[in-house]
């Protein structure tokens, strides 16, 4: 999983070096914005096929935080 | 003074009130669309007289239940039912509290508390932070916004069999409409207090400067005064609709959906948007082509050949095909954004407001530009610099009918920003001989975020001083960031190490808006002033 998420932040941040851990922090150590976050849980959603609520967004910090909330979808 | 770029306002109706507002554009533009928006697969659309309608059946309602001239929180994401509850309220004399839906729970808790709200409606999405509430405060009557066409209903029929108090109340310019919760400079939140006349004045007066020739999306917040006013008052009053857009993430599609001919962003947003355009020519190899074709469209712009929409025909289909002006408002925008959409064919307004102002107190107009100001003072309030230096910059002072009464049971701070009529911004400024006016500075320790989310840098300082080992810290925003610089003590081993460990502890902590992306860690002691204070703007 965190192989295609990798692929997912790439693919946004248009950084095709970028190396992940789950340990990731989304804002401070990719740069992400809340706008670049709600533009990630799109292209989350369309990957894995679950449906991310806006309020749920808000609570991802880290990229152990994405992988949670598909595994328990 | 001089003037050369100012010409004739716009001219409208002028209305005192937020009813009188309602009722002038029902009146004058009876079945024109006043909003769309998608509900479950289908589109709905309201004219501006079913929207009077729906106010006074809501209201009629609320009333007969026995919420009448109280508090009424409001809580929910962007929605047609959140806007009707802060007309139905505030059009029958009571108070509107519009609450962050960014907050936690215990926050929410506190300023229901604080604003002395009776009723709170929620929607369905934060029933749960409702209940919460509700636990906290058993008096307090809940009401989801599910239920309001219920509610309408039972208000019509209340209507058609006569009852007419709702409808017969009087409302007054000072009457108050609305508490705003605002950061406060030492964390502290703010009830904002503003009248109906502070509404009103604020969205004529936003209107005699900035034409708007269409339809619009509402993409800010509606706990925001920017959002509400900007967002939605003044595009009413002009006689277009508002397409309210539920979630970001549905933005683009959205976008399709209205072709806006105007928006009301914030310039995170605008940055998103004018990277995303790059962003996606490059994908498809198109951004050197893309580049040329600006630099010829510039060229013909300065021979006064506009073929703009002709030319990025294609870049402005992602936006509906329609977009021409954005109205820029919460944080200061970047010059080269400005430009940027320009050649693109896209006009950005860049505005100055302050939620104390009801907001928007400077904008640029349509016609008289002036990159790196903020325009000219709405017609509805005045503008002077306090002492000003050499160079013309002191603190921005405003005075009209949009300036606020004061802070709700804050009597202090009341006295401290209100002095002689005139309302302490805050905020560092000049005016140029053509009457534009400038931001350069701010003298609140407030961090300025892109999305106009204002972060009170104490509040973080607080936790950062929770590590032992930091002597010294300030928290300033830097590149879009919250960054904190340390002083560590040194004695303590490793602390250059586990400061960005402990940070982290922090941030999970702390709401997302409020997370420290940048620590910088300090070789020497901060500068200090006299009084042996960190120099604040040492910072940033």
């Amino acid at each position: 999983m965190i192989q295609r998420l990798t692929e997912i932040i790439r693919e946004h941040t248009g950084n095709k070096n970028l190396t992940i851990t789950e340990d990731t922090i989304l804002i401070a150590d990719l740069g992400l914005n809340s706008l670049d976050l709600v533009n990630l849980a799109c292209l989350v959603e369309d990957e894995f096929d679950v449906e991310i609520p806006d309020r749920m967004i808000k609570n991802f910090k880290t990229v152990r935080d994405v992988i949670s909330f598909i595994q328990e979808q | 003074m001089k003037k050369r770029q100012q010409y004739e306002l716009y001219s409208h109706p002028q209305v005192y009130t937020l009813k009188e507002l309602l009722l002038s554009c029902s009146e004058r533009f009876g079945e024109k669309p006043a909003f769309r928006f998608q509900r479950r697969k289908s589109e709905i659309v309201v004219s501006h007289l079913q929207f009077k309608n729906d106010v006074m059946a809501l209201g009629s309602w609320l009333w007969k239940e026995g919420h009448q001239k109280c508090h009424v929180a409001v809580l929910g994401e962007n929605s047609y039912e959140w806007i009707l509850s802060h007309f139905a309220v505030t059009c029958g004399g009571s108070v509107i509290v519009p609450i962050d839906k960014e907050l936690s729970g215990a926050e929410a808790v506190s300023l229901v508390r604080e604003s002395d709200s009776t009723l709170l409606i929620c929607s369905e999405t934060y029933w749960d932070v409702a209940e919460q509430i509700r636990e906290e405060i058993p008096q307090l009557t809940c009401v989801s916004m599910k239920e309001i066409p219920r509610c309408i209903e039972k208000g019509n029929e209340l209507i058609q069999t006569g009852y007419a108090d709702y409808q017969q109340v009087k409302i007054s310019k000072e009457d108050l409409a609305s508490i705003v919760y605002t950061s406060g400079t030492t964390g502290k939140s703010k009830g904002v207090m503003l009248t109906h006349e502070n509404f009103a004045t604020n969205s004529v007066a936003t209107c005699c400067n900035v034409m708007i020739k269409g339809p619009s999306i509402l993409l800010l917040p509606l706990h925001h005064t920017f959002g509400f006013v900007a967002g939605v008052t003044c595009v009413l009053y002009y006689g277009y609709h508002v397409y309210i857009n539920s979630s970001l993430k549905r933005l683009m599609d959205d976008f399709q959906k209205a072709a806006p001919q105007h928006l009301s962003l914030v310039p995170l947003i605008l940055e998103t948007l004018y990277k995303r355009i790059w962003a996606a020519a490059a994908q498809q190899g198109k951004d050197k082509a893309l580049k040329l074709l600006v630099g010829v469209s510039n060229i013909l712009l300065k021979l006064k050949i506009d073929l703009r929409k002709k030319l990025f025909k294609s870049v402005l289909k992602a936006f509906g095909g329609n977009l021409e002006t954005v109205i820029s408002g919460g944080a200061p925008l970047d010059e080269k954004y400005v430009k940027g959409f320009h050649a693109l064919g896209i006009t950005i307004i860049n505005g100055y407001g302050i939620t104390e102002c009801s907001p928007v107190v400077a904008t640029n107009r349509n016609n008289a530009l002036r990159n790196k100001t903020v325009g000219f003072p709405v017609c509805c309030n005045e503008v002077r610099i306090d002492q000003p230096d050499a160079q013309g910059n002191g603190e921005i002072m405003v005075r009209g009918s949009n300036v606020m009464i004061g802070y709700y049971r804050d009597q202090q701070s009341t006295d401290d920003a209100l002095q002689d009529g005139w309302f302490r911004t805050g905020d560092i400024g000049r005016i140029d001989e053509d009457g534009y006016l400038y931001i350069t500075g701010r003298i609140k320790n407030l961090i300025i975020l892109a999305n106009g989310e204002n972060i009170s840098a104490e509040s973080i300082e607080q936790e950062v001083y929770t590590i032992p080992y930091v002597k010294e810290c300030i928290v300033y925003g830097k590149e879009q960031l919250i960054a904190a610089e340390v002083f560590l003590d040194e004695e303590v081993p490793n602390a250059r190490v586990s400061i960005h460990a402990d940070i982290q502890k922090i941030n999970q902590r702390l709401p997302r808006m409020k997370n420290i992306g940048k620590v910088i860690i300090r070789e020497t002691e901060f500068p200090k002033t006299t009084t042996k204070k960190i120099k604040r703007n040492y910072g940033g």
